[in-house]
């Protein structure tokens, strides 16, 4: 199928994507990787009159230390380019084990990290990794710069806090936290598909080997990315095993998620699934921060 | 075998719409009849990725006494048997559950409800 008809601006700077989105507003669409968007409008699911494809905007795309240990991701970044970068994988490994997941090499090649932060597909990667780690949005307009937190930034169903005049242009995440281990698992019926669901999840243990910090966030099993308040609650102060595991995958299918069905999946399994997910997600990040070496 | 990389294509093919037939392929109605999968982007096929690595093809030739050379059709033989062959094959991987699979396709979210049914000793009738 083809899209309906759209106006296409190409600005080179983001002084200038600015002006144009604040003049279209709602109008308008930002054009990244197109890999989400482009295919919504060849099925006339989504008919912007106005694309801004901001590809060509200066300074979009990078991959950049940040404070204190911390990383900074362009919004323009290819998701390949994330996905190879050593920055990355020692700054947010988290971040590392979740890219190849997201659907092929070539969407990735074309894929940016920012447009699927800021499309927020409850069944996409990223969106639950930032929130997972805490990241930090800034957003740009022509009335200044703004950051948004990850748990403020996610409103809903491909809904974020950006307003109609904002681009997401950077994505910051904190350092690591000492003796970290980080842990993705999803399901999908093909290689490549989007997730049936999945589970992003950092722990950090403490002199004494117990859990100091969790944070688990899911995907596929909401509106949005959901935080598993309860499961990260139920691991916190406790010294790591099986039976840990298994009560935290439980807190999380029972009081953290509730899972809608479609043609792919029905709610119960879904629930089921994420139970699993869950507790293999947990024994990788666990198992991850007790080896040798381990930051 | 009167052309083996036709016929070799041919069943490789067959094995593609088997493995298509047994997990994916399926139209989904609502109540009200609307198709649900209506593109493929949710009506799923098998891809490259889920074909095996390899697949070993052997022939066993027996001329048909139907016509004087003796020649006969091959293609379907590639997609008739793979179904029944998987379908077969989870049977008996879960059959200490109970689960005999009766109809196809098999959705993970399909087998676990049918692992779950036959959990509840509601037992081989709830696949039917």
């Amino acid at each position: 199928m083809k899209p309906v008809a759209f106006a296409y601006h190409r600005p080179a700077t983001l002084a200038e994507a600015l002006d144009l989105l604040s003049e279209h507003g709602d109008e308008a669409k930002i054009l990244a990787g197109g890999q989400s968007l482009v295919p919504a409008m060849n099925f006339r699911l989504a008919q912007p009159a106005v694309l801004i494809d901001i590809n060509r905007v200066a300074g979009l795309a990078f991959i950049e230390p940040g404070k204190d240990g911390g990383l900074r991701i362009g919004a323009t970044t290819r998701q390949r380019a994330a996905e190879q970068s050593e920055l990355v994988a020692a700054r947010a490994p988290l971040v590392r084990l979740a890219l190849p997941h997201i659907a092929h090499v070539q969407i990735r090649n074309r894929g940016t990290v920012g447009g699927s932060v800021a499309h927020a597909d409850p069944a996409a990667e990223l969106p639950a990794v930032m929130l997972a780690l805490g990241a930090r949005m800034r957003a740009e307009s022509r009335r200044g710069s703004r950051w948004i937190a990850a748990p403020d930034f996610f409103t809903g169903l491909l809904s974020t806090a950006l307003a109609a005049d904002e681009i997401l242009a950077e994505i910051e995440l904190g350092a690591v936290p000492a003796r970290a281990g980080h842990g993705f698992a999803e399901l999908a019926r093909r290689s490549g598909d989007y997730a049936l669901a999945g589970v992003a999840a950092q722990v950090a243990l403490d002199a004494g080997g117990r859990v100091a910090t969790a944070s688990i966030a899911l995907l596929g099993v909401g509106e949005g990315p959901v935080l598993a308040r309860a499961a990260a609650a139920a691991l916190v102060g406790q010294s790591p095993s099986d039976e840990l595991i298994h009560a935290a995958a439980d807190a999380c299918t029972t009081k953290d998620i509730a899972p809608h069905g479609d043609v792919h999946a029905s709610p119960a399994y879904r629930r089921h699934l994420a139970g699993v997910l869950t507790r293999r997600a947990l024994a990788a990040a666990l198992a991850d921060a007790r080896a040798p070496g381990a930051q | 075998v009167i052309n083996p990389l036709i016929l070799e294509g041919q069943m490789q093919g067959g094995v593609a719409q088997g493995i298509g037939d047994v997990f994916y392929e399926q139209l989904v109605y609502d109540d009200s009849g609307q198709l649900l999968n209506a593109s493929f982007m949710d009506y799923l096929l098998p891809t490259a990725s889920e074909m095996p690595p390899s697949i070993e093809i052997a022939h066993i030739e027996t001329p048909s006494p139907l016509n004087p050379l003796g020649i006969k059709g091959a293609g379907e033989a590639g997609a008739i048997p793979v179904a029944a062959a998987f379908a077969q094959a989870i049977d008996d991987a879960l059959s200490d559950l109970g689960v005999e699979i009766l109809e196809l396709p098999l959705s993970p979210s399909k087998l676990y409800e049918i692992a779950a049914q036959a959990g509840q000793g509601k037992g081989k009738a709830g696949a039917a």
